[in-house]
């Protein structure tokens, strides 16, 4: 009887079949907005990238869950490059979601920012940070490690404040949530395109309005649909965009996601616009195919995380 | 002598994939061009023209370097580039499958408000992307823009490759697609 269900419901237009998981409520953008219409290429050498991957994870102690699925997201957002990129990547985003389980379920959360910043190595996190850190830093410039360290105390801040704000009650505003958000999210993950792809985009570049646009807007759209696809998880808690629409004006579940759908689809517009007024034209060919390579990773982001969580069994 | 003006524009289009000037190329090069037009179009490679010309230059590589019977990881030498493009798209049956493809993606991507034309400021876009110097494009423009309706038809800019990459007929207007040569 199920396999009949299955193969019916294959006939019925996808919008109208209920959502299995929270993930797949975010489809419709698919159909919305032009920059999520087509799926993302799958790096040729994806199996080579997970071997990597449990060896790394078996050496630093900590657990490639393959369900997870990490390797695969990876292998699509470097799905053009050689599979050290995508290994490597994929490297960090195993250690960035067991920090993210830490942060959640850890018995003494925040106590391992500091650690972090410092270079000690207590905790298996830290121990791997050190081993990334050594890898990844190595082809860079000292200004892009200070950027990196930078975003990893923008990160311990935001955290603080989600910890205080659990804490005491407290529920940010729909105003005050896209900068945390931002910041709990982990920013220096968008730095780590760079060196996966061996290239530093200019200081004065990457700090410019359309740069940081670019990379804001990419970071909201990720960070929105993750916490439209977490929504069954969050058993309460306010930092959600769902969960603070709901409150803020008394939305119904339904059309709370309805409602986060469309800002996504307008950020997804922002990372355009942004992208359109990147100054290539101001830097040499060579510097300005590089650095089209890091914005195209970018822009590449959301469709790539979007096919991971649906089939990630993280959101199963 | 028309063998002349093709290894001539050959010898351009390598160096629009050479732009270190270190006398070879690899895939990431072409993916490379591939991102600098995306991006100077504000497109990601996860639309549906965004992807086609992934795709399609993706299929350009694979189709020269098995046309010289390498890996796809290889580097080519302009030599090899164009004993590649010439067994590939000029005297082997690739151009319509393989290249053709391609040269739509870039044409739709320069269509930006799919009305299947395109102005001189997408053509600048384009050819800033290869690395056109500013001064040429007005002239490489007026002279695809066969009408001179101050517009290309999407069609009349995949012409104008064709004859560029493959033709040998000195009068043909598609050898300005990249300025004067």
């Amino acid at each position: 009887m199920r396999s009949v269900l299955k193969s019916l419901s294959s006939l019925i237009p996808r919008s109208r079949v209920p959502a299995r998981t929270s993930a797949e409520l975010l489809l419709p953008l698919t159909e919305r907005v032009p920059a999520m219409a087509a799926p993302c290429r799958m790096h040729p050498s994806v199996y080579a990238v997970e071997a990597a991957l449990i060896d790394w994870a078996r050496r630093t102690g900590l657990r490639a869950d393959a369900g997870a699925g990490y390797h695969r997201l990876a292998a699509r957002a470097f799905a053009e490059f050689d599979a050290a990129a995508a290994a490597l990547f994929a490297q960090w985003l195993t250690w960035l979601f067991h920090l993210d389980d830490e942060l959640d379920e850890g018995p003494c959360p925040l106590e391992v920012f500091p650690g972090l910043l410092n270079g000690t190595a207590g905790h298996p996190l830290e121990a791997a940070f050190a081993d990334l850190w050594r890898v990844t830093s190595a082809r860079m410039s000292d200004h892009w490690r200070s950027r990196f360290a930078g975003h990893l105390k923008t990160q311990y801040d935001a955290c603080r404040t989600e910890a205080e704000n659990r804490l005491t009650g407290r529920t940010p505003t729909l105003r005050e949530y896209p900068a945390l958000r931002r910041g709990t999210v982990g920013p220096y993950v968008y730095d780590l395109i760079e060196p996966c792809l061996r290239v530093e985009v200019p200081a004065w570049l990457h700090g410019g309005p359309p740069w940081q646009e670019l990379v804001a807007a990419c970071s909201d759209v990720v960070a929105w649909c993750n916490d439209v696809a977490s929504l069954p998880k969050e058993h309460g808690d306010p930092h959600n965009l769902v969960v603070l629409a709901t409150h803020e004006y008394g939305l119904d579940e339904h059309a709370a996601v309805a409602w986060v759908l469309d800002r996504i689809a307008e950020r997804c517009a922002d990372m355009h616009a942004a992208t359109m007024a990147l100054p290539l034209g101001d830097v040499d060919p060579k510097t300005a195919r590089d650095v089209s390579k890091v914005a195209c990773a970018l822009l590449a982001a959301p469709r790539a995380h979007l096919d991971w969580l649906l089939e990630s069994s993280r959101y199963a | 002598m028309p063998i002349d003006l093709r290894d001539h524009k050959l010898d351009r289009a390598f160096g629009h994939l050479d732009v270190d000037g270190g006398g070879e190329i690899e895939r990431e090069d072409l993916l490379g061009l591939g991102a600098r037009l995306l991006v100077g179009f504000g497109e990601s490679p996860t639309s549906l023209t965004g992807r086609r010309l992934v795709d399609g230059f993706d299929g350009i590589w694979a189709a020269l370097a098995a046309a010289l019977d390498r890996d796809g990881d290889g580097r080519l030498t302009a030599a090899e580039f164009k004993a590649g493009m010439t067994v590939a798209f000029i005297e082997g049956g690739g151009f319509d499958p393989v290249f053709l493809p391609a040269a739509e993606a870039v044409a739709d991507l320069c269509d930006q408000n799919r009305d299947g034309q395109i102005g001189v400021h997408e053509f600048r876009m384009l050819l800033s992307a290869f690395g056109t110097p500013y001064d040429d494009v007005a002239e490489a423009f007026d002279r695809l823009d066969r009408d001179h309706d101050g517009t290309l038809t999407v069609s009349e800019l995949v012409t104008a490759v064709r004859e560029y990459y493959t033709g040998d007929d000195p009068h043909a207007a598609g050898n300005w697609l990249f300025g004067p040569l």
